[in-house]
């Protein structure tokens, strides 16, 4: 058992190494809130200022149901920005870091442009981004990533809720499996 | 006599004309297994739970599946989104992948231990190693379907490796497609492949792979065979071998729901929540942590050709085992060379594995090559190995003497 133990956690670290690789600054330690209150705060400065450009084609608007899209046309917006601003749905767990990246990503921009046509950013690999510094409070940044995280992964509060009852049950019927086996072993090898 | 219940004059009716209790007793209830088993027995009967799993989670996923680049990762999207225990279903397929794989990593590493590729058993690793070639191309073709970057540019480094074939190099290219990138076509038959081909394949290879083992009998692990007439060192196999498989068998899926509820992305690259977008190259192509051992081979070796060789070969070799080891002492911890080749071959394909998340450059590509090397060396020695061994035993008899 011991051997087996020992081949499971080399196996986490392998994927851990695996996980681990990019050559940004490292990313602000910020634990991201996860009270309806951000939350909500964070969805209404997306619907009101990101949404512009922005779509979040995953989720739904709320009276019509269809997918929430930009207010201009990815034909416009590449015209305009030179790219078409990507799509806020899955955003803060599609970068390394995940919502931690999302969060430093919109407060890591440089006053100083360099050689970056529009804005620099420190937290994009090659420092440039045509997305300009939407200057925002530390406060709303987390309400945003707060947000997107939720819109990421809308399922992760029932996901953990009925995964620890999950546990429990499975955790039960191990402790009771195990001792059926060590009955039946004594009765069998004795 | 008593007058028999309607319940069991229907049994009698089916075993009449089916042999159900002959199968069922040979298979499962009476089959003899040796009392003495570790659990590192326990890994092939849970190679047949994630078997289950897969299966299961596999056909409700293709029920709401579109195979389709326009739709495909949309359609993931809306599984864990929209469809009904869909968020549950959709990471239980992914990580029981991871686990499958692991699994199996483990089954065939105590059969390497245990010299359970030798006679009686050659064809029973053979058919192992179908079954783990099989499992391969499942993860092959599966990892395409969610069609993210990291589905899309694995596909097209995968795919573009059999243009290193001489002559018809690039005509296979294009078979392998059905275009000449990745795309439409190459989503359609990889589906196909996985949800039809894999399955079927996988299913029938179990089968003969558990008829093989019921007829040549567990091996066990002091590697010496016990004879079939020691009533008393072999115990049926239900109920000792069926609660032990039950209680680890729970032990091991607490784990992988703990994968499923708590980190559902963990062995998923955050390029794979981006769609697959064919005119952009995404920074680094990693494969999943299984493959990285094998992918680590291939960019070892600068020659394509050679490369590609190497690639199949890591997998070919296996099949070869039974042949290059004619040493007749099963346990590796018997073996005075064999044992520390073993450990080291070990500790060689996990190096692997941590090499195959490094681009190949300076020293990463020595260490890389060495690993390669030793990688097969292990294998082709092995008649000199056990050449040296037997010459061992038989000085050590000479001076017992």
């Amino acid at each position: 058992m011991a051997v087996l133990g020992a081949t499971l956690v080399l196996f986490a670290g392998l994927v851990g190494v695996a996980a681990a690789s990019e050559e940004l600054p490292p990313l602000p330690d910020v634990s991201i809130p996860t009270d309806a209150e951000t939350i909500e705060l964070g969805e209404r400065i997306v619907m009101a200022r990101c949404k512009t450009c922005h779509s979040l084609q995953y989720l739904r608007d709320e009276e019509t149901l269809q997918p929430l899209l930009s207010g201009i046309t990815p034909d416009t917006a590449k015209k305009q920005f030179g790219v078409v601003p990507p799509d806020l749905s899955l955003i803060a767990i599609a970068r390394p870091g995940g919502a931690a990246h999302t969060y430093a990503f919109l407060t890591g921009y440089e006053n100083d442009l360099g050689d970056c046509e529009k804005a620099a950013n420190r937290f994009i690999s090659g420092g440039c981004t045509a997305m300009v510094d939407p200057r925002l409070s530390d406060e709303d940044a987390l309400a945003i990533t707060a947000f997107l995280k939720e819109a990421a992964d809308p399922n992760e509060k029932i996901r953990v809720q009925i995964g620890i009852w999950v546990e429990i049950f499975l955790g039960i019927l191990t402790v009771m499996a195990y001792l059926v086996y060590r009955r039946i072993k004594k009765r069998e090898l004795g | 006599m008593a007058e028999k219940g309607s319940l069991s004059r229907v049994y009698d009716w089916f075993d009449r004309q089916l042999p159900v209790t002959e199968l069922m007793e040979n298979h499962a209830t009476k089959y003899p297994t040796p009392k003495n088993l570790t659990y590192w027995w326990n890994f092939g009967s849970l190679a047949a739970i994630f078997l289950v799993i897969q299966i299961l989670t596999g056909i409700l996923l293709a029920v709401q599946y579109k195979n389709d680049p326009t739709l495909a990762f949309d359609s993931v999207q809306r599984i864990v989104r929209d469809v009904e225990w869909g968020w549950l279903i959709q990471p239980m397929h992914a990580i029981g992948a991871s686990f499958f794989f692991l699994v199996m990593f483990i089954h065939l590493g105590r059969g390497m231990v245990y010299g359970s590729y030798k006679s009686p058993r050659a064809l029973l690793w053979l058919i192992g190693c179908a079954l783990f070639m099989v499992l391969v191309i499942a993860g092959f073709t599966g990892y395409l379907l969610p069609w993210g970057q990291m589905s899309y540019w694995a596909a097209q480094v995968i795919t573009e490796v059999f243009s290193a074939v001489p002559v018809v190099g690039q005509t296979l290219v294009e078979w392998v497609r059905g275009s000449f990138v990745v795309s439409d076509a190459t989503l359609s038959r990889m589906f196909t492949y996985h949800i039809v081909l894999v399955p079927i394949l996988f299913i029938m290879l179990t089968v003969v792979h558990i008829s093989a083992l019921h007829k040549v009998g567990s091996s066990n692990p002091t590697g010496v065979e016990i004879d079939k007439k020691e009533k008393d060192k072999f115990a049926t196999f239900h109920p000792l071998t069926t609660a032990k498989d039950a209680w680890f068998g729970l032990l091991v899926l607490m784990v992988f729901f703990a994968f499923v509820f708590f980190a559902p992305h963990y062995f998923t690259p955050v390029a794979q929540f981006i769609e697959a977008n064919p005119l952009q190259t995404p920074p680094e192509i990693v494969p999943e942590w299984y493959f990285l051992s094998m992918f680590a081979i291939l960019r070892s070796i600068p020659e394509k050709l050679l490369g590609v060789v190497a690639l199949f070969g890591s997998v070919g070799i296996l099949f070869f085992l039974p042949l290059l080891d004619r040493s007749p002492v099963k346990r590796a911890f018997s073996r005075p060379i064999f044992r520390w080749g073993l450990l080291l071959f070990f500790l060689d394909f996990i190096y692997l594995g941590y090499l195959g998340t490094k681009p190949p450059l300076g020293a990463n590509l020595v260490a890389g090559q060495i690993a390669t090397l030793y990688y097969f060396l292990f294998f082709l020695s092995l008649p000199l190995v056990t050449w040296l061994e037997a010459k061992m035993a038989a000085k050590k008899g000479a001076k017992d003497e």
